[in-house]
């Protein structure tokens, strides 16, 4: 059997939107149904939807920021369900997250320097002096510069913003980033860059990445492999080409058909001029 | 050479400053623009190209302290710098119209969408409530929404997104207008809703023989939709040209740059490709 750092079995997420008037539920929205899942280690699992699939939930499921109503998460050697004082605290090092807006994840009031350094502080990693050298190392890296760190989040561009959010989600040395739409706000160049960035910190550090997308384009570029979602039900998981090449569900397929091409050849919408 | 046809937009050096407390911040520099009638041109940029800023002055929705100035901005025979507020007024809303990103914001929360249509009907035409109501119901039945009589009566946030896009295009299409100002219309909906939206907006637009100038930084909704295709870069126009020659013989730089960064949803994954290879200038500076 082949050692998955991501193990997920039959996650399910239900939230409940109305009561009784005792307070029984009466309404629930079953976000993820059931969800199983694998990831191998230094690999990328993109989990792709339409807005509403349950998607994120499972995401925040995975990452330990929501908890599974049933099922059973094993991440980086930890059951995520029954995380505690130590174990939270190694967990936390372990798995970051970044999520689509860093504007609204970054601390305002922090500098972009704390922002980076508050993780290592936390988990007691380094002394001060290593704390603000590798901060400072970690910003020319996401390619920044390191008089940056004593700016605040809002003298920043958004893909500025995404780096230092990556920046701050290496700091701990994690072994596994979970990228809540981490791309999807950015214009055209800029997600190129920091795609290409994501790509290179994958190959350096090895680590594995749990890429939440509803770009196609995106995850065809960036994926290992693809697991589609649609209504908090897991469609169809398979290798990236296989899924974008030969997708054994109807669904996947009127996804993959839906994405327009960037080549006015092949337009069906209207006709180009002669 | 046969006469081009006659331009129904036609803008020269269009520039728009804002004066800020930290300078005047030139979003447009300079711009020149032109559609034909029944004509589809797309304007493509990234955030901060000025594209957004090109469209709404076109629609004099540009607010103090952001200033508008052109050597010539006419349309339909109506030079714009000169016409009256009364002038525009008749205009907008008729002759031109917009669809924005996000209709949510772009309705009115407090009024059904039944109503908001019939606005725009009694606005330019007279005609009583009942028939601007009536014309309201079916302009909803056109944009594909079923059972268009009760859902006239519902209010934007009762609707989902993709419905509340088809309302925004039943509003703009209302009065069969010569232009349709489209900005990033599509961006915020999920891909297969994009699809049909798009199919809705054209079907329309070929049915009525509007043009459109539809804004956008999707170079593939571009490539599906466009006659004509302007790249703008920080407020100038940088390459301009007919779909195919833009896709398969860029000759900027910025736009060959682009075009390369966008992922290929049909090539095979190559974990050692790069996308930004090519030296990409964004708009985006770095904080001074």
């Amino acid at each position: 059997m082949t050692d998955f750092i991501l193990r997920a079995e039959a996650v399910t997420k239900d939230y409940v939107i109305g009561r009784s008037l005792l307070g029984k539920p009466s309404r629930v929205v079953q976000a993820v149904r059931g969800v199983s899942l694998s990831v191998a280690p230094g690999s990328t699992l993109a989990l792709v939807g339409e807005s509403g699939s349950g998607k994120s939930t499972l995401g925040r499921c995975i990452a330990g920021l929501v908890r599974p109503s049933s099922g059973r998460i094993h991440l980086a050697g930890h059951d995520v369900l029954q995380l505690t004082g130590v174990s939270l605290m190694s967990f936390r090092r372990q798995v970051q997250t970044i999520f689509q807006d860093p504007y609204s994840s970054l601390n305002p009031r922090r500098t972009v320097g704390e922002a980076i350094m508050d993780g290592m502080a936390i988990h007691k990693l380094y002394d001060a002096q290593e704390r603000r050298a590798r901060m400072q190392s970690l910003l020319l890296r996401v390619g920044l510069q390191p008089d940056h760190a004593k700016r605040y989040p809002h003298q920043f561009s958004g893909g500025q913003r995404q780096r230092i959010a990556i920046a701050r989600a290496l700091a701990l040395a994690p072994r596994f980033i979970v990228a809540d739409e981490a791309v999807s706000a950015l214009d055209v160049s800029v997600k190129a860059q920091v795609l290409d960035l994501l790509a290179d910190l994958q190959d350096e550090h090895g680590l594995t990445y749990l890429f939440i997308s509803h770009d196609l384009g995106v995850v065809r570029h960036f994926a290992d492999r693809v697991a589609i979602m649609s209504a908090g039900e897991l469609v169809e998981e398979g290798e990236c080409d296989q899924i974008f090449e030969a997708p054994r569900h109807e669904y996947t397929r009127k996804l993959i058909a839906a994405v327009p091409r960037p080549d006015p050849a092949r337009r069906r919408l209207r006709q180009a001029p002669a | 050479m046969s006469r081009e046809p006659e331009a129904l937009l036609t803008v020269r050096n269009l520039a728009v400053n804002f004066d800020t407390r930290q300078g005047v911040v030139a979003a447009v520099k300079g711009v020149d623009l032109t559609v034909r009638s029944g004509e589809v041109v797309c304007l493509v940029g990234e955030s901060g190209s000025g594209k957004s800023v090109t469209g709404f002055s076109l629609m004099g929705l540009v607010d103090p302290p952001g200033l508008v100035t052109a050597d010539a901005l006419r349309f339909d025979g109506l030079d714009l710098m000169r016409a009256s507020d009364r002038e525009k007024d008749a205009l907008r809303g008729k002759d031109i119209s917009m669809v924005f990103q996000e209709p949510m914001t772009a309705l009115n929360p407090g009024r059904t969408v039944g109503n908001q249509i019939a606005e725009v009907i009694r606005i330019h035409e007279r005609v009583g409530r009942e028939q601007a109501w009536n014309r309201a119901v079916e302009l909803l039945q056109r944009v594909g929404i079923r059972e268009p009589a009760q859902r006239a009566k519902a209010y934007p946030h009762e609707l989902s997104g993709g419905m509340r896009q088809r309302v925004m295009i039943a509003v703009a299409c209302a009065l069969t207008p010569k232009l349709i100002i489209a900005d990033e219309p599509t961006t915020a909906l999920d891909v297969t809703v994009q699809a049909q939206v798009l199919e809705l907006l054209f079907a329309l637009q070929a049915e009525t023989g509007a043009a459109v100038l539809f804004i956008t930084h999707d170079l593939g909704v571009v490539a599906e939709i466009a006659d004509r295709v302007v790249v703008m870069q920080a407020g100038r126009v940088v390459e301009e040209g007919d779909v195919r020659q833009i896709f398969e013989r860029p000759r900027q730089a910025y736009t060959q740059a682009l075009l390369a960064a966008v992922p290929d949803v049909d090539a095979p994954r190559d974990r050692a490709r790069r996308l930004s290879q090519r030296p990409v200038i964004s708009a985006q500076g770095a904080p001074q």
